[in-house]
């Protein structure tokens, strides 16, 4: 493991600011300024991964949509060729499974899934994509 | 300078791992904490589902994970590896997400023993670990007393290749080396088993290969079952893209096979002839994977006896069995199923751990099978918990259409792709 401040220090910063030569006063300040951006990031970085690590509710809505998951992805967010469905509005997901669910709209394998849920569930479903 | 600023960056997040002990996040070691301590025992579908979900729905709980190996090869898509269209780098998946994005402790080690009254898992290295809720997650051991002259040394001869990995590999490379008007043997067990519909996918994308390499070869299925998952479809693509190429052998047509000889390189049926290949692939009996009767879960047939509400062995208080080692029935051991189970018992264990009340489960399967590169076919179920237990809800799921045109079949086989991306980043990316 490396303390993360060791890392920093190898920054080639000349290279970062296209700069090659400064007072040694400058230098000195533009290093500090340097660490202290690069905290920054670490930081934001950080909190930008804490929401994964953020617990969801233990709720029917939640164990429903995690059958979804397996293959929309985590939280809808599809990395192939299964369409996402995050952050797809609630009434657009919902008149989704309906349609699927009914065979008005065709597709592949959704209607075998669609079917397994009830209006409440598809609902649920719908509502927990929408806020993904 | 962008390139510069972008590595810079990179190295940034990649020291995350260290960083969040220094920051008070997430620490290595055994602390008890407020959640609980959770260990989870195996890293392929269903431990590893389990322990991103316990850490998805409970920040509180320690998570740790104890599995044997550094990376993971997943058995779906391992037959496209042995038909060519992948290389094993495609079926490997490491631990860096869970550990990093999710917390969970990673521990690359085998379980050897629990001890369940003490709530102990004892590590190779000598090492214990302390849980209030143990899951074990050890996938399939194959029964090497089941067929005679079959041990784990004749596999080396005549490779299994149910568990993804080296055997892959040596299937593959004897494939490679067979000649053309070679005869290939494909043995599968009767059920239960791992993969129902896997050795007739396997059979199809090694057809694929060798229609196009070795096209004079032959496929022989010696089955020790009457009828297997997805008949019709599989024999309506083999038809279509492989006309007398493959050829299934039932059990009542003498495909049972209970012996094999690696010297004479033949299986021997329980009755008819022995049958000689060039290359043979035994996929034998299998039971729960050896933790799990080790630490008492199993029943005289070897899997686990569960409440498959929330997956808890109906032989050990507090600990949970999930995945193929499971009797999950109506589900089938499949990945899908493994990750399904691991998602509803990371539910069971949050709710109870934090004293809230369980939401009812709903469980889901969705196996694609590729007959070839541009023709998939799938079976889907969705499940909920009745009075007897798990149960398929009447009205859905069922498999694909059998009159469905070529598009259909396309449209499926690009979709075998994403399930197969969309799985493994839901699980370990």
């Amino acid at each position: 493991m490396h303390f993360p401040l060791l890392v920093f220090q190898e920054v080639p910063w000349q290279r970062l600011y296209g700069q090659t030569t400064s007072t040694t006063t400058e230098v000195r300040a533009m290093r500090t300024s340097i660490r202290l951006w690069n905290l920054i990031i670490l930081l934001s970085a950080s909190l930008a991964l804490m929401p994964a690590v953020q617990a969801e509710e233990l709720s029917r809505a939640a164990i429903l949509s995690a059958s979804c998951e397996g293959c929309h992805g985590t939280g809808g967010r599809s990395p192939g060729a299964i369409p996402p469905i995050a952050g797809k509005s609630a009434e657009y997901l919902r008149e989704a499974l309906e349609s699927f669910r009914s065979g008005e709209r065709e597709a592949t394998v959704m209607g075998r899934h669609a079917t397994g849920y009830s209006d409440e569930e598809i609902r649920q479903i719908a509502e927990y994509f929408s806020k993904q | 300078m962008s390139k510069t600023t972008r590595r810079n960056f990179v190295l940034s997040v990649g020291a995350l791992g260290a960083t969040t002990s220094v920051l008070g996040w997430p620490v290595l070691g055994q602390a008890k904490t407020a959640g609980g301590r959770v260990v989870v025992i195996g890293g392929g579908f269903g431990g590893a589902s389990c322990a991103r979900y316990l850490r998805r729905l409970s920040s509180d709980i320690d998570v740790t994970l104890v599995e044997r190996d550094s990376k993971f090869m997943t058995c779906p898509f391992s037959n496209a590896v042995l038909g060519g269209l992948y290389d094993m780098d495609f079926i490997t998946h490491g631990y860096e997400a869970l550990r990093e994005k999710y917390g969970v402790k990673i521990v690359h080690d085998s379980a050897v023993d629990v001890d369940a009254g003490a709530k102990k898992v004892r590590l190779a290295n000598g090492s214990s670990l302390q849980y209030d809720r143990l899951v074990v997650s050890p996938g399939i051991d194959l029964r090497w007393d089941a067929i005679e002259g079959y041990d784990e040394a004749a596999s080396a001869a005549m490779p299994h290749a149910w568990k993804a990995g080296e055997q892959t590999t040596t299937l593959r490379r004897q494939l490679e080396a067979m000649p053309d008007g070679g005869v290939v043997v494909i043995a599968p067990p009767g059920n239960p088993f791992r993969c129902p519909p896997g050795p007739y996918e396997r059979a199809s994308l090694i057809a694929h290969y060798l229609k196009k390499h070795k096209p004079r070869s032959k496929i022989l299925i010696f089955d020790a079952k009457p009828k297997f998952s997805k008949q019709p479809l599989f024999e309506q693509g083999w038809q279509a893209l492989y006309p007398g190429m493959i050829e299934w052998i039932s059990e009542s047509e003498g495909g049972a096979i209970d012996g094999v000889d690696i010297k004479a390189m033949t299986v021997n049926p329980t009755f008819g002839d022995p049958q000689k290949g060039d290359v043979i692939n035994v996929i034998p009996p299998q039971k729960a994977g050896m933790i799990a009767g080790v630490a008492g879960l199993t029943d005289d047939n070897g899997w686990c006896p569960v409440d498959q509400r929330t997956f808890e062995s109906k032989a050990q208080k507090d600990i949970h069995v999930i995945g193929d080692a499971a009797i999950a029935t109506p589900m089938p051991k499949s990945g899908f199923a493994a990750s399904s189970q691991g998602k509803v018992c990371a539910a069971a264990i949050v709710a109870s751990l934090s004293g809230q009340e369980m939401p009812d489960p709903s469980y889901v399967n969705t196996c694609y099978s590729l007959v070839g590169p541009d023709y998939g076919i799938s079976v889907a179920a969705v499940y909920r918990l009745g009075d007897d237990g798990i149960a398929a809800v009447a009205g859905a799921g069922g498999v694909s259409p059998k009159d469905a045109d070529a598009e259909f079949r396309a449209a499926e086989s690009r979709y075998a792709v994403g399930w197969y991306q969309s799985i493994t980043s839901d699980i370990w990316g």
